[in-house]
C-alpha cells in the first residue's frame, strides 16, 4: 500500500520540462543559447537600463502621466531625484542578474555538455561568444549606471550570492573586453538566411567601441570603428536604392525594411499575434487614451513612459523636419474633430506601420551612423560626422548654412547626436562620457545636480539582502 | 374522554392492527379460585399483554378457575368471559374488555374507512408555566403537524394510526408523547441544557457534546436563516468565538474570508479547510456549494487537538459543514421565500462640480506658484505660466459660469437599489427502511452596480439513505449548483470611477453618449468652450473612466458544480461498523467577455471589438475508508476510529481571445478577424493518509482523546512527502464528580486541556520541481524555441507544522441560565513556508524556504445568558476572541517583504512585530510655509504645504531612512452580540458584530486625496492646506505632486474600528388556527434588515469591505471592492 501511495503522490508539471531531462544533445543545447539570445530584449527592452538612464534620466524623455505608482517614473525621468526604493531601478537590476545567471548558466551547461561534443564545426563556440556577447552587454550597462557592481562569471547558490560585494567597475569592464574580445574572434561577420540577425563579429566591434570610448580607450576604439566601415557591409543607405538621402531615416526604424545596410544590430521582431513583438509604441507615448495617432486606426491607450520634452524639438534645426517628425510629434488627433491635441510623443517605435500594436518593426540598436558619429569623436575628423549630416539633407560642419552656435566638433558631435538618436538609448551615455551630464542635466532640470547623481543607487532590497555591499555614494 | 369513544375507536383499531402477536403467543395458566381480575395479572406478567377496561362495566371480582397450556389469548380469553357479555378485542399486545353491547356498534360499521381523532393542549414552559406560542406539533412519521397559538393552544387532527406526537421548539428540548386515549394532552417543555447530549460532527465522526475535549463551536443554521446570505459562511459572522468573517466584498455571490483564531503563516496561504458532508473542499469559493437553508449545522474545529485530525491541511482550522437530512419520524415539506431590496450603505464623500472647479483651480495655481515660482498674478494663459497644466478653462474666471456649472454625482447614477429574489423548497421523510431530503432553490439577484448586472443560482439537492438489513445501509447524494453572472462590472470602471471620475462632466451627454471633455461638445448644459477642456492636461481623465463607456460589454459567467458521494456502512460486530465512500466532485466555470465596437461614444471613437473566454474545470475524487469502533461497558466508553484516505483534484485551464470585430452583432470568438492568444494549462495535486483517533471516558466524567494523522502530499518532494500529525486532549466533568452533586448553582463544568499539531501545504503545487521555461526568440524572420531554468527548485520543501496548546473551560450555573465557554490558547507555527528574497545575484530574488517561526495566544469566550424565560424570552449571546501573534523568528531576516506592494506601501513582516505590517513614512501634518520647512526635518523639493513626515531617526532631514512601521490589519479584539427576544409568535433578533483596533490601508485615500490625472477628491481636500489654512492637516492640492507628498504613509491608513448594527429580525407565527384553514401547518413571516448601520471612521462604503480573498497578505487594504449592500428583506417559511 505505502509503495502504491509513493507513486500516487509523485506528481510531476504535464506542460513543463523538468531539467533533469534536458542539456543531452545539440539541438537542446541550441535551444538553451536561443534563451540568451531571448535576454537581448531585455539588454534593451522598455524599462532597460539604457532606457531608464540613455533616455529617461539623462535623455529628452519626460513622463507626462503614468500608470506607475509612487512617483518611481517621475523621480526618475522627470525629478532626477531617485530614490533607492525606486522600483524601476530595483526591477532593472534584477532583471539584468537574471539574464547573467541565464548566460553564467547556459556557460555551465556548455562546459557539462563539453562544447567539443557539439559537432556542427564552430557551433560550440560560437554560441559561447554570443553568451559572452550578451552578458559583456548587460555588464557595460550596469557599470555606466550603478559603478562598480558584483561581477559575477558562474551559477551562483543563494549562500555563496549573499556575501558577495561590489566588484571595481574597471575590473568589471576589463571582463566586459575579454568577453566581447572572445565574440569578436568566434562570431561569424555576417548571416543570412535562417540566421540573420544573429550577432556578428561587427556588432561585437560596435559594442566594444561603445566600451572604449566610454572608458577613455579612443585609439583603441578608432581601431574596431575602421575594422566596421572598412568591411565595406554597412551603409547610410537603409533602403537600399542605391541613394542616400533623408528618405532613409525614416526606413531606418520602419517594419518593412529590416535588417537593412545601416544596421549593425538591432533586435529582431515579427508582427502579429502569433508574431513576437515589442511594447516600445505602448511605452514610449504618454498616457492617454481614446485618440490615435496620425494616420493610423487603432485607438491608443499607452503605458505612457515616454513623452518628449520641448527642449527636444528646440534642439531641430529648421531643415531638419524629417528627423524631427519622425522624432518627436507634437500633436494627436482628437477625435472629436476639434482641435489637435497636445501631446508630444516619439513615433520611431511604429513609424511606418499601420498597426500600433504587435509591431513586429526591428528595434536599432547598433546603426551604421553612430559607427561613423563614434570615428568621428575618436579621430576628430568632421567627414564621418558630415556623411550623417548629408543624409539629413543638412549641411555639414564647416560648411555654410551649419548653426553657428555649435562651434566645436564635440558640440557638433553632441546636437548631432541628440538629434540622431532620440529615444535610441544614446543621449544619457553620450554626456557622461564627454563629462557634460552633470552641467548639462543641472541646466535642463534648473538646479544644481550633485556629482554622484552621476549613478543611479544600489536599490534598497539588494542592500537588504547582501548586506556587505554599500550604497554609492550620495544616496 | 368518554370510553365509548375510545372503544369505538379502538375497535376500528383492531381491524387494522396486526394481530401477530396474540396469535403466537402462547400462555399457560393454571389457576384455582381466583379473581378475574387476578388471572388478567397473571397474564399481564407472563407476556406483554396488558388489558384496558373499567372496573365499573366488567365484573373483575367473579372467581373463576383456569387451566390452560399453551393456548393462545384468545383461547383463554375465551373461556375466562364465556357465558358473560364481556366482549374482547386484541390491538397488537392491548387488550380491551369491554361489555358485548359496546361494541356492538362499531363492530358494525367495521368495514367504515379510517376516522381521525382530535387532540387539543396546551404547551407551557416548564420553568414558569407560561404558555409557549409557535411550538411546532407533528405527529411523528407523517407530515401532519401545526404550532401552538399564541396562548400556547394547538389543535390537531390525527389518524387512528398515529401514536406520537412530536413537540419542538428553537431553545428547548424536544418531546416526544405517545399517545393514549387522552384527545387532551398538555406538555411541558424544557428548556434544551445547552445540547450536553447534542451530537457534535467531529473529524470522520461524532460525539456527544459532553464528551468533548477539544475546542470545537457548534452553529445551528435554523435560526439563522431569515438573513440574506451569499453563502452559509456568512451565517458563522458573529456567531462563534475565535472566528472572524470578514464580508470583505459585497458583490453576489463571492465568499466571505473566515479567519479561525490568529495568523500564524506569512507566505503560504491561510484558509481554513472547508469540508462538507465529510469531504474536503478546495478552497472558500466553495462555501455556495449548497443552499444555505439546506444546511443542518456549521462546526469549527478550532484548537489543534480537534484539528489534527485533517493534519496537514488543519492549521488554519477547520469548518466542517453538515448539510440536513431527514428528520427521525418527520416527513415535512417546507416552502421559504424572501424578496429583499439591496442599496448601497452610504457614498463615499467627494466633491460635487463647484467644490471640483475650485480645488482644480487651486491646484494649478499652487503648482505654479509653490512649484514653478511662478507669480501669482500672472494670467491663466499657457502662454504667461509656460505649461498648459499650471492653468485652468478660461471660462472658469467668471465666478456665474462655476456656480451654474452642472454637477452629476456618478454615484448616483452607478449604483441602484436592487431586488433579489430567494426561494427554497424541500421535502424530506423518514420511512422504515430510508430516509430521503431533496430540495431545490433559485435565487434571482440583481447587482447593486447599475450595469444589469444579474446573478443567478440554482440548486438541486437530493439525499438518500436506506437500511437494507440491520448490518449494512448504503447511500447516496446528489448535489448540484448551476450559476449565471450576467453583466458583473468590471470593478475598477464601476466603483472606482464612480468615486473617482469629475463631476464636472455629466454620466450621459444630451445626445445619449457617455460623458466626458470629447462628447459635451455639443450638450446645451455646458458652456460652448467646454471641449477646450480635452485640451487641459488637468482634465485628463478622459472617457474610458466613464463607465457608461463599458455598459454595452456583455461579460458573462456561468458555472456548474456537481458532487455526488456513494456511501456504504457495514456493521461488523456490535459497536464496530466500517464505512467506504466515494465522492467525486466536478466545477466546470466559463467566462466570457465582449468587449463590444459601440461603447456609447461617438462612431470616431468606437473600438474595434474583443473577445475573450476562459475555460477551467476541475476534477476531484476523494475516497475515504473508515472503521468505528464504539462500546460502553461498566464505567468504561470508548470511541475509536481509524481510515484512510486518498485524495486527487485535477485542474484545467483553458483560455483563449481575439480581436477586431465588423460588428456586434456575433459575438463569438469566431466572428473575429484575428486570433490573440491561446492558453491552456493543467496541474494535479494528490494527497494520501492514514488517521486514528481513540475517545476514552471513565465514570462518565474522565475523557482522554488522542489522534494521529499521517499525510502524505503530492506538493512536496521525494523525501518529505509524508509527515505526522498526532495530538492529544484531556477533558474533566467536574460537574459529575458527587464532591460537586450539593454545589447547586452550577449546572455543568467541564474543564478541558489539550496538544496537537496540524500542518499548512497552502501553496503551489510543483514548486520542489526544476522546471524549464519555454520561449520564442526570433532571428532569420522566425520564431526559434527556447528553453531555460524557470525556477529556483527547493526540493527540501515540507510541511509548515503548528503546535498548539489550548485549556478552557464549559460552565452552566444558576439553573443553565448563565452559561460560559472559555478557552485559551497558545500556538507555534514552525518551518514556515517563507518566500524568502535571496540575493538577486543568483538571477532570482525568492526562495520557498521552511525557515521561520509565528507565535499566536489568545482568549475567547462566549457567554450565553437567558435573561427572562417563560412566556417572554430573552436570550442573549456574547462572543469575545482576542488574539496575539508575533513573528518569533525568520532565520537569518530582520523582516520579509513577502508580497507586493500596494500603490507602494508596502507589507512587510518584522522579527516580534505580528505579521503584516505597514510600512512607510509616519505623516504628521504640513509645512506651514518656508520658515517651517528650514526649522524642521525634510527633505529636497519640500514646498510650503506639502507632507511633513516623523524624522524616524533624529537625523534632521527626511530619508527612505525613516520608513517605519505603520501599523497591521490585525485588530485588538472582536466582539458580537446577539439578543434573541420571544414573545407569543413574535420574535426578533438583533445582531451587532465589532472590530476594535486594526489599520487599514485605504487606497481612496492614495488616489482621491492628491492631483491624480484629474480624479475627483475627497471632499475633506476643501481642508487642504492653503497660505490661508497653514495648519491643515490636508497638504496642499498641486497639478506637480511632489513625490515625496506621493510616498506610502500613515496618511493612506484609516482606523479598522467599527461596530456594526449587522442584522435585525422580527418574526411572527401566525396563529395555527387561522393557517390550518388552508392546509400549513405552520406559517411565519418575517422582516430583515442586513447590515444597518456602522459607527466607524472609515472614508468608503463600509469598514468591513476590503482585504479579501485567499491572499491573506491583502487583509486590510481596500480599494474598489464591490459596495456591500444593505439589505432590506422580507419573508415567508412555510411548512405543510
Amino acid at each position: 500500500m505505502l509503495n502504491s501511495c509513493e507513486d500516487f503522490l509523485d506528481e510531476y508539471p504535464p506542460q513543463s520540462i523538468t531539467s533533469g531531462n534536458f542539456y543531452k544533445n545539440e539541438q537542446e543545447m541550441v535551444m538553451a543559447a536561443n534563451s540568451v539570445y531571448n535576454r537581448l530584449y531585455s539588454v534593451w527592452g522598455a524599462g532597460s537600463l539604457p532606457y531608464l538612464y540613455g533616455d529617461l534620466y539623462g535623455g529628452d524623455s519626460w513622463i507626462y502621466l503614468t500608470v506607475g505608482t509612487a512617483g518611481d517614473w517621475e523621480d526618475l525621468g522627470n525629478n532626477m531625484n531617485v530614490f533607492p526604493a525606486n522600483g524601476v531601478i530595483t526591477g532593472a537590476w534584477n532583471n539584468y542578474y537574471r539574464g547573467i545567471f541565464l548566460v553564467n548558466d547556459f556557460l555551465n551547461e556548455l562546459e557539462i555538455f563539453g562544447v567539443n561534443n557539439i559537432e556542427t564545426p564552430g557551433l560550440g563556440e560560437r554560441l559561447k561568444a554570443e553568451a559572452l556577447f550578451v552578458r559583456a552587454c548587460l555588464y557595460y550597462y550596469l557599470a555606466q549606471c550603478y559603478g562598480d557592481v558584483p561581477l559575477v562569471t558562474q551559477v551562483l547558490t543563494p549562500p555563496e550570492a549573499i556575501d558577495l560585494i561590489q566588484t571595481p567597475e574597471s575590473e568589471v569592464i576589463a571582463q566586459v573586453e575579454e568577453d566581447l574580445k572572445f565574440a569578436i574572434s568566434n562570431l561569424p561577420t555576417s548571416y543570412s538566411g535562417s540566421d540573420l540577425g544573429r550577432v556578428t563579429s561587427y556588432a561585437a566591434k560596435g559594442m566594444l567601441a561603445r566600451v572604449y570610448m566610454a572608458y577613455g580607450k579612443n585609439s583603441e576604439a578608432q581601431t574596431v570603428l575602421a575594422d566596421i566601415i572598412n568591411s565595406g557591409l554597412y551603409s547610410l543607405d537603409s533602403n537600399g536604392d542605391g541613394s542616400i538621402d533623408n528618405q532613409d531615416y525614416s526606413h531606418v526604424f520602419d517594419a518593412y525594411t529590416k535588417n537593412s545596410p545601416e544596421c549593425v544590430l538591432e533586435l529582431q521582431f515579427i508582427h502579429g499575434v502569433t508574431g513576437y513583438n515589442h511594447n516600445y509604441a505602448n511605452s514610449y507615448t504618454p498616457r492617454i487614451t481614446q485618440f490615435h495617432l496620425p494616420g493610423q486606426t487603432d485607438l491608443l491607450e499607452a503605458y505612457g513612459n515616454g513623452g518628449v520634452e520641448d527642449r527636444l524639438f528646440l534642439a531641430f534645426e529648421a531643415d531638419d523636419s524629417v528627423r524631427r517628425d519622425i522624432s518627436a510629434a507634437q500633436y494627436v488627433s482628437d477625435l472629436s474633430g476639434g482641435d489637435p491635441f497636445f501631446c508630444p510623443h516619439t513615433t520611431k517605435y511604429y513609424h511606418g506601420y499601420q498597426e500600433t500594436f504587435n509591431n513586429g518593426s526591428n528595434v536599432p540598436i547598433i546603426r551604421f551612423s553612430e559607427i561613423l558619429l563614434n570615428m568621428s569623436e575618436v579621430t576628430g575628423d568632421a567627414q564621418y560626422l558630415n556623411r550623417v549630416r548629408a543624409r539629413a539633407g543638412l549641411p555639414g560642419f564647416g560648411e555654410s548654412g551649419y548653426p553657428a552656435e555649435f562651434t566645436t566638433l564635440t558640440e557638433a558631435l553632441e546636437h548631432e547626436r541628440r538629434v540622431e538618436f532620440s529615444f535610441e538609448f544614446q543621449r544619457g551615455f553620450d554626456l557622461k562620457r564627454t563629462g557634460r551630464f552633470l552641467e548639462v542635466k543641472s541646466q535642463e532640470l534648473g538646479k544644481t545636480l550633485e556629482p554622484w547623481r552621476i549613478h543611479f543607487p544600489i536599490p534598497e532590497t539588494v542592500l537588504d539582502v547582501n548586506k556587505e555591499m554599500t550604497q554609492n555614494d550620495g544616496y | 374522554m368518554k370510553i365509548s369513544v375510545f372503544l369505538f375507536l379502538a375497535g376500528i383499531i383492531s381491524m387494522y392492527a396486526g394481530n401477530s402477536y396474540s396469535q403466537t403467543t402462547r400462555l399457560s395458566l393454571d389457576l384455582r379460585e381466583t379473581t378475574v381480575g387476578e388471572v388478567l395479572i397473571n397474564i399481564e406478567n407472563q407476556s406483554e399483554f396488558y388489558f384496558l377496561y373499567s372496573n365499573k362495566l366488567i365484573d373483575v371480582n367473579r372467581k373463576v378457575s383456569l387451566r390452560v397450556k399453551n393456548k393462545p389469548v384468545s383461547n383463554i380469553l375465551d373461556h375466562l368471559f364465556v357465558d358473560t357479555d364481556v366482549r374482547y378485542v386484541v390491538f397488537d399486545r392491548q387488550i380491551i374488555l369491554s361489555p358485548e353491547d359496546m361494541l356492538k356498534k362499531p363492530i358494525e360499521q367495521q368495514t367504515a374507512p379510517p376516522q381521525e381523532r382530535t387532540i387539543t393542549g396546551t404547551v407551557t414552559s416548564a420553568d414558569d408555566g407560561s404558555a409557549l406560542p409557535g411550538v411546532n406539533v407533528v405527529v411523528k412519521g407523517t407530515q401532519v403537524g401545526t404550532t401552538t397559538d399564541i396562548d400556547g393552544k394547538y389543535q390537531i387532527s390525527v389518524s387512528e394510526s398515529a401514536n406520537i406526537l412530536v413537540f419542538s421548539f428553537i431553545g428547548m428540548e424536544t418531546l416526544e408523547i405517545e399517545l393514549d386515549v387522552s384527545n387532551i394532552i398538555d406538555v411541558e417543555m424544557k428548556i434544551e441544557i445547552l445540547g450536553l447530549e447534542q451530537v457534535v460532527v467531529v473529524g470522520y465522526g461524532t460525539m456527544r457534546k459532553r464528551d468533548l475535549t477539544g475546542a470545537i463551536s457548534s452553529v445551528k443554521m435554523e435560526p439563522l436563516l431569515s438573513r440574506p446570505m451569499n453563502d452559509f459562511g456568512d451565517a458563522l459572522q458573529g456567531q462563534i468565538s475565535g472566528v472572524q468573517v470578514v464580508q470583505h466584498n459585497g458583490a453576489p455571490g463571492s465568499a466571505p474570508t473566515i479567519q479561525v483564531r490568529g495568523l500564524n503563516s506569512i507566505t503560504a496561504g491561510q484558509v481554513p479547510l472547508l469540508v462538507i458532508d465529510g469531504v474536503p473542499m478546495e478552497s472558500m469559493l466553495d462555501l455556495s456549494t449548497y443552499d444555505p437553508m439546506d444546511i443542518e449545522s456549521i462546526e469549527v474545529l478550532k484548537d489543534a487537538s480537534a484539528a489534527a485530525i485533517y493534519g496537514s491541511r488543519g492549521g488554519a482550522g477547520v469548518i466542517l459543514v453538515t448539510t440536513k437530512t431527514a428528520k427521525p419520524g418527520i416527513s415535512t415539506f417546507n416552502v421559504n421565500y424572501t424578496y429583499s431590496v439591496q442599496t448601497l450603505p452610504r457614498k463615499v464623500p467627494v466633491m460635487n462640480a463647484q467644490q471640483y472647479i475650485e480645488a482644480s483651480m487651486q491646484a494649478a495655481q499652487n503648482a505654479w506658484v509653490y512649484h514653478q515660482g511662478g507669480d501669482p498674478n500672472a494670467p491663466n494663459t499657457v502662454a504667461a505660466r509656460g505649461h498648459i497644466k499650471y492653468t485652468w478653462p478660461q471660462e472658469w474666471d467668471d465666478p456665474n459660469v462655476r456656480a451654474s456649472w452642472p454637477s452629476s454625482d456618478k454615484q448616483d447614477e452607478w449604483y441602484r437599489n436592487a431586488p433579489m429574489h430567494k426561494i427554497n423548497i424541500s421535502g424530506s421523510g423518514d420511512t422504515e427502511r430510508a430516509t430521503y431530503y431533496l430540495s431545490a432553490s433559485f435565487l434571482d439577484q440583481e447587482g447593486m452596480i447599475n450595469n444589469d448586472h444579474r446573478y443567478r443560482r440554482g440548486y438541486l439537492n437530493g439525499k438518500v439513505e436506506t437500511k437494507i438489513t440491520d448490518w449494512f445501509s448504503a447511500g447516496i447524494n446528489i448535489n448540484n449548483r448551476l450559476t449565471l453572472e450576467e453583466n458583473k462590472p468590471v470593478y475598477w470602471v464601476f466603483e472606482s470611477h464612480s468615486i473617482e471620475m469629475p463631476p464636472i462632466f455629466p454620466a450621459w451627454t444630451e445626445d445619449g453618449y457617455a460623458g466626458g471633455p470629447l462628447t459635451v461638445v455639443d450638450d446645451s448644459r455646458y458652456p460652448s468652450t467646454t471641449p477646450s477642456l480635452a485640451n487641459w492636461e488637468g482634465i485628463y481623465f478622459t472617457i474610458p473612466a466613464n463607465p457608461a463607456t463599458w455598459t454595452n460589454n456583455k461579460p458573462l459567467t456561468q458555472s456548474n458544480k456537481v458532487l455526488g458521494t456513494i456511501w456504504s456502512e457495514f456493521t461488523l460486530l456490535e459497536g464496530l461498523t466500517f464505512r467506504s465512500g466515494y465522492t467525486y466532485d466536478q466545477n466546470w466555470s466559463e467566462t466570457s467577455t465582449y468587449f463590444s465596437i459601440d461603447n456609447n461614444l461617438p462612431e470616431t471613437l468606437y473600438g474595434r471589438g474583443s473577445m475573450e473566454r476562459n475555460i477551467g474545470r476541475t476534477h476531484h475524487w476523494y475516497f475515504d475508508n473508515l472503521l468505528t469502533y464504539k462500546k460502553t461497558w461498566g464505567i468504561h466508553s470508548v470511541n475509536a476510529t481509524a481510515g484512510y484516505v486518498a485524495e486527487k483534484r485535477n485542474y484545467l485551464g483553458f483560455n483563449t481571445s481575439s480581436r477586431y470585430f465588423e460588428n456586434d452583432l456575433v459575438p463569438y470568438l469566431s466572428a473575429a478577424e484575428e486570433v490573440r492568444n491561446n492558453n491552456d494549462s493543467e496541474s494535479s495535486t494528490t494527497f494520501a493518509s492514514y488517521l486514528a483517533r481513540v475517545n476514552y471516558i471513565l465514570k462518565d466524567r474522565y475523557m482522554v482523546t488522542g489522534t494521529i494523522r499521517r499525510d502524505g502530499s503530492s506538493r512536496f518532494g521525494t523525501n518529505y512527502k509524508w509527515g505526522n500529525f498526532p495530538s492529544i486532549a484531556l477533558g474533566w466533568l467536574l460537574s459529575e464528580e458527587t464532591f460537586m452533586s450539593n454545589i447547586d448553582l452550577i449546572n455543568n463544568l467541564k474543564l478541558r486541556a489539550s496538544y496537537g499539531f496540524t500542518g499548512n501545504d497552502n501553496f503551489g503545487d510543483y514548486v520542489w520541481i526544476p522546471s524549464l521555461s519555454q520561449g520564442y526568440t526570433v532571428y532569420g524572420g522566425q520564431l526559434n524555441t527556447f528553453y531555460q531554468k524557470g525556477n529556483l527548485p527547493n526540493p527540501e520543501l515540507k510541511w509548515e507544522k503548528t503546535g498548539q496548546f489550548n485549556v478552557g473551560f464549559d460552565l452552566s450555573v444558576l439553573n443553565n441560565r448563565v452559561s460560559l465557554v472559555a478557552d485559551y490558547y497558545k500556538s507555534r507555527t514552525e518551518d514556515l513556508l517563507l518566500n524568502l528574497p535571496i540575493s538577486a545575484l543568483t538571477g532570482f530574488t525568492s526562495l520557498l524556504q521552511n525557515i521561520g517561526v509565528v507565535q499566536n495566544k489568545g482568549v475567547e469566550l462566549n457567554l450565553t445568558t437567558r435573561n427572562v424565560v417563560g412566556q417572554f424570552n430573552w436570550t442573549t449571546v456574547t462572543n469575545f476572541s482576542l488574539n496575539r501573534g508575533k513573528v518569533i523568528d525568520l532565520g537569518p531576516e530582520e523582516y520579509v517583504q513577502p508580497f507586493r506592494s500596494f500603490g507602494g506601501m508596502q507589507v512587510r513582516s518584522y522579527l516580534d512585530e505580528p505579521i503584516f505590517q505597514y510600512y512607510g513614512y509616519d505623516y504628521i501634518g504640513t509645512y506651514r510655509d518656508q520658515a517651517d520647512i528650514e526649522a524642521s526635518p525634510s527633505y529636497g523639493g519640500a514646498e510650503p504645504g506639502d507632507a511633513k513626515y516623523r524624522d524616524v531617526n533624529g537625523d534632521g532631514i527626511t530619508t527612505t531612512a525613516d520608513k517605519t512601521l505603520l501599523g497591521n490589519p490585525q485588530p485588538d479584539f472582536i466582539w458580537s452580540m446577539s439578543n434573541t427576544l420571544n414573545w407569543k409568535g413574535f420574535d426578533l433578533s438583533v445582531l451587532l458584530t465589532s472590530v476594535i483596533g486594526g489599520d487599514k490601508v485605504n487606497i481612496f485615500r492614495r488616489r482621491s486625496m492628491w492631483y491624480h490625472k484629474g480624479r475627483n477628491y475627497l471632499q475633506v481636500m476643501e481642508n487642504a492646506w492653503t497660505p490661508e489654512n497653514p495648519d491643515s492637516y490636508y497638504y496642499k492640492l498641486s497639478v506637480n505632486v511632489t513625490s515625496m507628498n506621493k510616498q506610502p504613509s500613515s496618511y493612506w491608513i484609516d482606523d479598522a474600528t467599527y461596530v456594526k448594527l449587522k442584522s435585525v429580525t422580527l418574526g411572527y407565527i401566525l396563529p395555527a388556527s387561522m393557517t390550518k384553514r388552508i392546509g400549513i401547518s405552520s406559517l411565519r413571516v418575517y422582516l430583515n434588515g442586513n447590515n444597518l448601520y456602522s459607527w466607524d471612521d472609515f472614508i468608503g462604503h463600509d469598514p468591513e469591505q476590503g482585504g479579501g480573498g485567499e491572499q491573506h497578505y491583502n487583509r486590510g487594504i481596500t480599494h474598489n471592492e464591490y459596495a456591500i449592500p444593505r439589505t432590506y428583506s422580507m419573508g415567508i417559511n412555510i411548512t405543510f
